[in-house]
């Protein structure tokens, strides 16, 4: 229960960015974001050439009981999103550090993130 | 923090649990809410819904407060039926949504919501002058609801004598004495299970050993079956404001008990309506419903149908509401139309 993945950077609010190159990041939620949330039954998507900005809610989640924002941890501009989920939201529930949400071209700044050690004792403070 | 005598059982089986008014109850179990809603739906699931409360009225003193503030003509039932109804101010408000069961000649237990027991025991002391004869059994009794197609073969090992809708047996069945009705919250064919709170696990157990396609459901799955069955939750499509009438449920207030309640003259202010939308987004509680650009109504219950696949809600609105044209709902700031539908969303 509530895996956290190593090498990825979090929000306290329990979504996660990783480093795909130099340039590229991938977001998604995390493991304990999809056991709260429950069954997800809607994820209302952003759109490619949007802009995002570390901390803003870019997109929500929607399961049986209730909606969730989404937030990035991560700057830039959508260069992808993940049109499975359109179909296949329960992906998220199944995946959670396989399946991304969207991809982003810009730049990382980590200072207000939290790498996994810190993660995982937010994690246990807060829960 | 209440607990039922199930609690350990659930936090043993890894379910979610909420503080639910003040009870620790189940949310979901790691099957997840789909997989419970659709095991309710096809096969069988159990509930612990021990955080409802059992009020007695005993004896002809009893009764005669019981006729007062009970929507149901509880002199019209027989014994062993069971009716839906409310406790209803003399204003013709609801106090609460309530199961009337009538155990004998002279008792009725009458069924209420856990979170408003306490509430309505202090509406019957107040509204008899601090002489309220009911009786407060809630702590002494677990419910567990066992519903789905497959109850109806299933229930033939605990209770052989086929039960009708709405009627309820008492007896020692496979030796538990318990009260069995034909009652249910999701739409399906269903019971209720009545029992001292000593002999809830073994309940509980004896039911899911009757088929591997029994599982154990939790609250979220209740929430969104009674939802699809179109059955209103108190706190949500009732309240201590709104009279039966300004939600469609005039039908269980007979006409001859209405000058009681206030409720002759009285006209409906709102409309209890169900509706779909076809785009992809849900209608949640609080969202606004507009007509022409105007606030007509408010959700009072939304959730994804798991069935349907689709948003699906009831709501509240003003009863001039012109059902002909065309609704929107206001989801995140962008507006959907509705498709209202006849009640309930799962005709079985």
């Amino acid at each position: 229960m509530n895996s956290v993945k190593e090498g990825y950077y979090y929000l306290s609010t329990h979504e996660w960015v990783k480093q795909e190159s130099d340039t590229t990041f991938l977001v998604g939620i995390s493991d304990f974001a999809q056991h709260a949330l429950g069954d997800i039954v809607y994820v209302a998507l952003p759109e490619v050439n949007d802009n995002v900005k570390q901390g803003e809610r870019f997109c929500d989640v929607e399961s049986v009981k209730a909606v969730s924002d989404v937030y990035s941890p991560v700057s830039g501009t959508i260069t992808e999103i993940n049109t499975s989920l359109e179909d296949s939201p329960e992906l998220l529930n199944q995946d959670p550090y396989g399946v991304w949400i969207m991809k982003v071209e810009g730049s990382l700044d980590t200072s207000g993130l939290l790498d996994s050690a810190a993660y995982t004792l937010h994690l246990e403070n807060e829960h | 923090m209440k607990t039922t005598a199930l609690t350990p059982w659930h936090e043993s089986h890894h379910a979610k649990m909420i503080d639910f008014f003040n009870t620790l109850l189940p949310v979901h179990y790691e099957t997840g809410i789909i997989a419970e809603h659709e095991a309710v739906r096809t096969h069988a699931g159990i509930f612990d819904v021990s955080h409802m409360g059992q009020l007695l009225f005993k004896g002809e003193a009893a009764l005669n407060q019981a006729r007062l503030v009970l929507s149901q003509d509880i002199d019209a039932m027989v014994k062993n039926q069971v009716k839906y109804g409310f406790i209803l101010r003399e204003d013709g408000t609801m106090v609460d949504d309530v199961l009337c069961m009538k155990t004998c000649d002279d008792e009725v237990l009458v069924i209420v919501n856990g979170a408003n027991i306490d509430k309505v025991m202090a509406y019957l002391d107040q509204r008899f002058s601090g002489s309220s004869l009911v009786e407060n059994d809630s702590d002494f009794y677990s419910v567990i609801a066992f519903q789905g197609p497959l109850t109806q073969t299933l229930i033939q090992s605990i209770v052989p004598t086929p039960l009708d809708y709405y009627t309820f047996v008492h007896g020692t069945f496979n030796g538990v004495e318990m009260f069995v009705s034909r009652t249910g919250y999701t739409g399906e064919h269903g019971y209720e299970l009545i029992m001292a709170n000593k002999d809830a696990q073994k309940v509980w157990e004896m039911l899911l050993n009757l088929s591997e396609h029994v599982i154990p459901c939790g609250l979220g799955a209740r929430d969104s079956l009674r939802l699809e069955a179109g059955m209103p939750l108190y706190g949500h499509e009732l309240n201590d404001d709104l009279t039966p009438l300004d939600v469609n449920l005039g039908i269980f207030v007979p006409k001859h008990r209405r000058h009681l309640f206030g409720l002759e003259e009285r006209k409906p202010r709102f409309k209890r309506i169900g509706f779909v939308l076809n785009d992809k987004a849900i209608p949640r509680e609080g969202y606004t419903l507009t007509q022409h650009g105007q606030n007509v109504g408010v959700v009072s219950s939304g959730t994804f149908s798991v069935t349907l696949k689709r948003g699906i809600a009831m709501a509240i609105i003003n009863a001039d509401v012109n059902l002909e044209e065309t609704i929107e709902c206001v989801i995140r700031n962008k507006s959907y139309s509705i498709e209202i539908i006849k009640l309930p969303f799962i005709k079985k």
